[in-house]
């Protein structure tokens, strides 16, 4: 008798379904929550004090300092396009210098570490660690506080009360665009310090398009800045990649925005190394635009006829893209910004004559 | 039920007292009375041993078995651990040879009750088994099973293509593509204070990765 045989099949086989389907679950529950809030917020009365562009920098200008100044450990679970990613993160503040250790939860398994404006990624399973500059926008405070950042032009500030997230009460805050160029935020910001603990992505309908929360979070950590250091050079048994990145601008590569995009600024270019996968030795060259909240980058190389064979548009939870060709040069454009915003960028992007 | 005025074969008597039938007034008549003999009390001993090898493993019931049994009980669980770990759970056919040796009423006894029937485990299994396998018959039909991705990803490394999870399902996308978008990711994203630009490429970081 295979009774047992049997049976131990037939329960690998129930749960097998029963992980898929609590998979299934899991994706599909965060954006039925966040449509239950969307309306909520909708309907919400607009709270007291309707800001203006002084008060969405000051409130963006503290939570910026109030998250970069914690010591915590917490984690983080981002849920895009139907799929979910989860972190630890343990992070820390002291005498100016920042540091983050961040070792992913699902898919491959990777370490990265975040010292100042240095990036360190270890790969366990290729062996490799990959130190890369980062050189975000432009360090935020600098950003809003420059003269013609006009945040408060494109965007609408909004209390929408107070919840609890990881444990700590929050105010709920909804930065909504006043044009079809961008994308809402609603923001959640523990109510001591204002650290943000959670943050959701909103098309025109209210409808959200991505959210990342702290599910757990101890604030004031006991971290310590020289174990992490100490992690961070352990470099041994790995193969070291350095990740050529050099900065120029759009003007010395001979392009320009001929009808710029309401409220986005050019923040930098760079030309980065061709993927390894590619046959051309031609460099792709990366422009950034920045409205303050929003980024969108414009990726310019050669056509290539074997590679880029059609026009795509794509759409990745909040982020978008369009591939498109001009003329001998091969256009993507990608940004957390609606369609509709790729197009002009794609249509006022020019080679100077 | 008064059995001394009914008197009954000392066999089903001693069905009785094992299935626990016989009140304490009719089992101490029986006893009085003789008709429990010699040869039906070891039978009894013997049904008790194989219940204790059964339910509690060998080390208990080698404790409480007489000394007599003691061989018989040893050549038993040995058998009895060999069938169980050939997966052979079912008491039958050349594992009953040691308990074939003893009384007639023992081989019956022990193919009558297979080692499973007295482990609610087993019922349990079967349970979840069955429950098991229409579930993953509904999965297989509503075609809501990842096999497809799982092709796809083979096929798609393959090609320079990775797969990514989207609200359409699994996606096939070029490497490139994700390339531009970790670039994108790293330089750019949202300017708010939230540490997801690490994580959002989690997910195809891999295949992209190892080509880098």
């Amino acid at each position: 008798m295979k009774f047992k045989t049997f049976s131990l099949l037939a329960l690998i086989i129930w749960t097998q379904a029963a992980i898929n389907f609590v998979a299934a679950q899991t994706a599909v529950n965060p954006s039925s929550n966040a449509s239950t809030h969307a309306s909520a917020a909708s309907a919400a009365p607009a709270a007291s004090g309707a800001s203006d562009a002084k008060s969405i920098n000051d409130w963006l200008l503290r939570m910026h300092e109030s998250s970069k100044k914690r010591a915590y450990i917490g984690t983080y679970v981002v849920s895009s396009g139907g799929s979910m990613s989860a972190a630890k993160i343990w992070h820390l503040c002291e005498g100016g210098q920042q540091i983050e250790r961040v070792e992913t939860l699902t898919g491959a398994p990777r370490t990265i570490f975040r010292h100042n404006d240095k990036v360190v990624t270890f790969m366990p399973e290729q062996k490799v660690v990959r130190t890369e500059k980062r050189e975000p926008i432009a360090t935020f405070p600098d950003l809003i506080q420059s003269a013609d950042s006009r945040i408060g032009d494109f965007y609408t500030l909004k209390a929408d009360g107070v919840e609890r997230i990881a444990g700590l009460e929050s105010d709920v805050v909804v930065l909504l665009p006043k044009d079809n160029l961008r994308y809402g935020y609603r923001v959640w910001s523990e109510q001591k310090k204002g650290m943000v603990v959670k943050l959701q992505t909103l098309d025109a309908s209210g409808q959200v398009l991505e959210q990342a929360a702290f599910s757990e979070l101890q604030l004031d950590a006991p971290v310590k800045m020289d174990k992490l250091m100490q992690l961070m050079t352990k470099v041994d048994g790995y193969r070291a990649e350095q990740p050529a990145l050099v900065k120029t601008s759009a003007n010395a590569q001979g392009w320009v925005m001929k009808a710029p995009v309401a409220g986005f600024k050019s923040m930098s270019c760079y030309k980065r190394p061709a993927g390894a996968g590619s046959a051309s030795s031609d460099e792709p060259m990366q422009w950034l635009f920045s409205d303050g909240l929003a980024s969108v980058s414009l990726f310019v190389e050669p056509f290539d006829r074997q590679r880029h064979e059609k026009e795509t548009s794509l759409s990745m939870g909040a982020t978008q893209s369009m591939s498109k060709q001009l003329g001998p040069y091969w256009l993507t454009v990608m940004g957390e910004v609606p369609a509709l915003t790729l197009r002009l960028f794609a249509n006022g992007l020019e080679r100077k004559k | 039920m008064k059995t001394q005025h009914h008197p009954i074969p000392a066999e089903e008597l001693l069905s009785a007292l094992v299935d626990g039938e016989l009140d304490a007034d009719s089992c101490a008549d029986a006893l009085r009375s003789g008709q429990l003999s010699e040869q039906v009390a070891q039978r009894w001993q013997t049904y008790h041993l194989i219940g204790n090898v059964l339910r509690a493993g060998s080390t208990q019931a080698a404790a409480t078995g007489p000394g007599d049994d003691a061989l018989f009980m040893s050549r038993f669980s040995q058998r009895l651990s060999e069938s169980l770990a050939h997966e052979n759970i079912a008491l039958a056919g050349s594992n009953l040879q040691a308990i074939a040796n003893q009384p007639a009423a023992v081989p019956d006894f022990a193919v009558k009750h297979a080692a499973n029937d007295s482990n609610v485990r087993w019922k349990m299994l079967a349970g979840v088994a069955c429950m098991g396998t229409v579930a993953a018959l509904a999965w297989s039909v509503s075609g809501l099973g990842g096999g497809d991705a799982a092709r796809q990803m083979a096929q798609a490394l393959a090609q320079g293509q990775v797969v990514v999870a989207s609200p359409q399902g699994p996606m096939v996308r070029d490497l490139r593509l994700e390339e531009l978008l970790a670039a994108h990711k790293q330089m750019g994203g949202t300017s708010l204070p939230v540490p997801s630009g690490f994580l959002r490429n989690a997910n195809f970081e891999n295949q992209a990765g190892a080509r880098r």
